[in-house]
């Protein structure tokens, strides 16, 4: 049984490769975070590695192991700490280009799952390039990227692609309801949080201080608005220092700043049932009620560029400041009725 | 599990497992070394997933069970104790190992025997036994002329031939080529070739010398693996996959010069043209003319060397240069009273053979110099 959920396209593709015996020699599996790459890629390595008559069977020990990250066979690269970027070093692909060439330890295949081959150093990637033009039999590379576009190109055009895409919102919170026993506003909450990425739903589900710390950053950002320019800048150096170890945390609350936007932004367009943060739904008709619908819009395309220039290398202080200058002022409008109010 | 041992048997028996501990790892547990009963033994046993290495003990067990544990915090630890008896035993439900011998005592967590990789069982395949000294000497000759470097794997590993009563080994890093014939005890069913890593010979032969009975050698049907069974050890190594060098094309059949030396001499020639090859290139020149064979090697800016040897010698003149590693590599292993040095021209290949032996050949390419 594949236990990767709503990735149908994708895993019908390796059923039939792997039925018909043609599996290419390396994927690449992109996706955004907690789609499914890794499940996806574990299945696949369980698959071929499989006792039992329908693989993956789930249920042999090949399988057991290998889903507990302990099979010999199958070994998982991943980037190295914080500090490094998590990128993935020469190091790692020299050791796993001399262990390719032995025969399975214990299973059929070797299977290398290299997560965040976006990552890889360019020198650690024009090594793999050469083991990918001339693979061992046997051997199978599964390679997980965020961001395809990171890929070395000439590593792109040695793999086969395959790419994971978000599964629709009502969908995930079937999922939630059916496999997870969830109740039905935290399984709709969480459906919307995730965005379609079910991995992250699940985590969130079993890790309390992840929703606790969006109500919280929610909350800091929702104060900004009320606060004054002494405030905001200096929570933005505030940001911006943490910019430098912690580049994902940025990009995070930035994305969590901009669901909140486009709430309001839906709210004055009244299309209330579409927004992401269903649980605070109230303060988001107080709030819609203070800004135009042209402050909302341009604060989002604000929060798109400030984080666009993040991604470019721009000066971390100077976007965060400048974003909090564009932070429409809090006044009450007074004689504006929300829009379209009769309809 | 609750066993006793002596100290140094558990202390040497971790020396010989410990070997094969994984270092740098993507699967923690390979750290670890696993402790089992079995059949009143004590087995210790530890794996990098390319090599694994068992070793048995004498124990008096009073209950089964099996743990792993950081190898080498105990390896350490039981090396650290006087020569005495020691206890173990451990309680599986906090994983912890615990041993006591005189008056020390210590605690180690370790992980469940049931997560430590399986140690490969090679049942059905192609069983051969050979002499320990044999297999040690013909190791030994060849292991050093295999490749280091991960460029092509193939040749990191050597190469091994069984062919009726003859045992091949083969080891080539491209610039060089030893191989090694040697007899078996009993003639083999069917011609097996396979790769063994150079790295898993190494840790054998570390361990041949203090051998008595013949080595079983047993390699799998699908050639997967290899095990060698030694003296309550047993030693399986993962073999490389892929189609290693036709080499025998590379062995000259025939040459225009041959020069026989004594091994020794050749040897301490050879050995004081390397302080001066060292800073020119590690190149050692030989020539050879009627009666005698000179070395020489020079450096610019900081001198050269002459060094003379009788030689009886066969053919025309000859002028060949070598790398000075790989002369004193090959002439550090041959142990006949003399050698040969036969070459064709100062381009093509030249051979280094032990006199009066035909199971031992090593090739070595030139380097190309302005005489």
């Amino acid at each position: 049984m594949w236990t990767v959920l709503g990735q149908e396209p994708a895993v019908t593709l390796l059923k039939a490769s792997l039925d018909r015996n043609r599996l290419s020699h390396a994927y690449i599996l992109s996706g955004p975070t907690h789609v499914g790459k890794m499940t996806l890629a574990l299945n696949l390595a369980q698959a071929l590695n499989c006792q039992a008559e329908a693989p993956p069977c789930q249920e042999c020990s090949s399988c057991h192991r290998i889903a507990a990250g302990q099979h010999p066979d199958v070994q998982i690269i991943v980037g190295e700490g914080e500090r490094s970027r998590g990128e993935i070093g020469i190091d790692r692909i020299r050791s796993l280009q001399s262990s390719a060439f032995l025969h399975p330890y214990q299973g059929r295949c070797r299977v290398f799952i290299i997560d965040g081959a976006d990552r890889l150093t360019r020198e650690a990637a024009n090594c793999l390039l050469k083991i990918l033009e001339e693979p061992p039999i046997n051997v199978f590379f599964l390679l997980l990227a965020a961001e395809p576009k990171g890929v070395l190109p000439t590593i792109r055009s040695r793999c086969q692609y395959l790419e994971l895409r978000p599964m629709a919102l009502g969908k995930v919170e079937m999922i939630l309801l059916e496999h997870y026993s969830m109740t039905k506003d935290m399984a709709k909450l969480l459906a919307r949080l995730s965005k379609g990425r079910l991995g992250w739903a699940i985590t969130a589900s079993s890790d309390n201080s992840l929703l606790e710390q969006r109500q919280q950053r929610l909350a800091e950002l929702r104060a900004l608005a009320k606060g004054d320019l002494h405030q905001r800048f200096a929570y933005a150096s505030q940001m911006a220092s943490q910019f430098h170890s912690h580049r994902g945390a940025v990009q995070e609350a930035l994305g969590l700043w901009r669901d909140w936007w486009q709430d309001l932004l839906l709210i004055k367009a009244e299309c209330p049932n579409l927004i992401t943060n269903i649980d605070n739904e109230n303060i988001l008709i107080e709030e819609a009620e203070v800004f135009s619908l042209p402050q909302a819009k341009d604060f989002l395309s604000a929060l798109e560029t400030a984080s666009w220039q993040l991604d470019q290398n721009a000066n971390p202080r100077l976007v965060l400041e400048a974003l909090m200058l564009s932070i429409p002022p809090w006044r009450r409008r007074e004689g504006t009725e929300p829009l379209a109010q009769a309809g | 599990m609750n066993i006793s041992c002596l100290q140094e048997n558990l202390s040497k028996g971790l020396s010989i497992v410990g070997r094969s501990v994984a270092t740098r790892t993507t699967l923690p547990i390979t750290n670890n070394v696993l402790l089992a009963t079995e059949n009143s033994r004590l087995k210790l046993a530890a794996t990098n997933l390319e090599i694994a290495i068992s070793c048995w003990i004498g124990a008096k067990i009073e209950e089964e069970g099996a743990i792993t544990v950081p190898a080498r915090l105990l390896t350490e630890f039981v090396t650290s104790l006087p020569s005495d008896r020691i206890d173990l035993s451990f309680a599986p439900r906090t994983h912890t190992l615990q041993l006591r011998c005189a008056r020390f005592e210590a605690r180690i967590s370790g992980m469940d025997a049931q997560d430590f990789p399986p140690i490969p069982q090679v049942g059905d395949g192609v069983t051969v036994e050979i002499d320990p000294q044999l297999l040690h000497t013909a190791i030994t000759q060849v292991i050093f002329a295999a490749a280091t470097d991960d460029a092509r794997p193939v040749l990191t590993g050597v190469h091994t031939r069984l062919e009726g009563k003859e045992l091949t080994l083969a080891a080539a890093d491209g610039f060089r080529l030893a191989v090694h014939k040697s007899s078996l005890i009993s003639p083999v069913a069917e011609k097996t070739e396979f790769i063994t890593p150079a790295r898993s010979l190494a840790e054998l032969n570390r361990l041949l010398p203090d051998q008595e009975e013949p080595v079983k050698m047993t390699v799998g049907a699908n050639r997967n693996q290899a095990v060698f069974h030694l003296d309550n050890v047993e030693i399986v190594s993962q073999l490389i996959q892929g189609a290693y060098p036709n080499y025998n094309q590379l062995i000259p059949q025939e040459c225009k010069s041959r020069a026989v030396v004594d091994a020794l001499s050749f040897q301490r020639a050879t050995r004081s043209a390397a302080i001066f090859a060292r800073d020119g290139s590690g190149i050692i020149r030989l020539q050879v003319t009627p009666g005698k064979m000179t070395i020489s090697a020079r450096a610019e800016e900081v001198g050269d060397n002459l060094g003379e040897l009788d030689a009886n010698v066969e053919g025309e003149e000859a002028k060949i240069a070598f790398n000075s590693k790989y002369l004193a590599d090959v002439l550090g292993i041959i142990d006949t009273a003399k050698v040969a040095l036969e070459t064709t021209s100062a381009s093509s290949p030249g051979i280094i053979r032990p006199l009066d032996s035909d199971n031992y050949i090593h090739v070595i390419m030139p380097m190309f110099v302005q005489w």
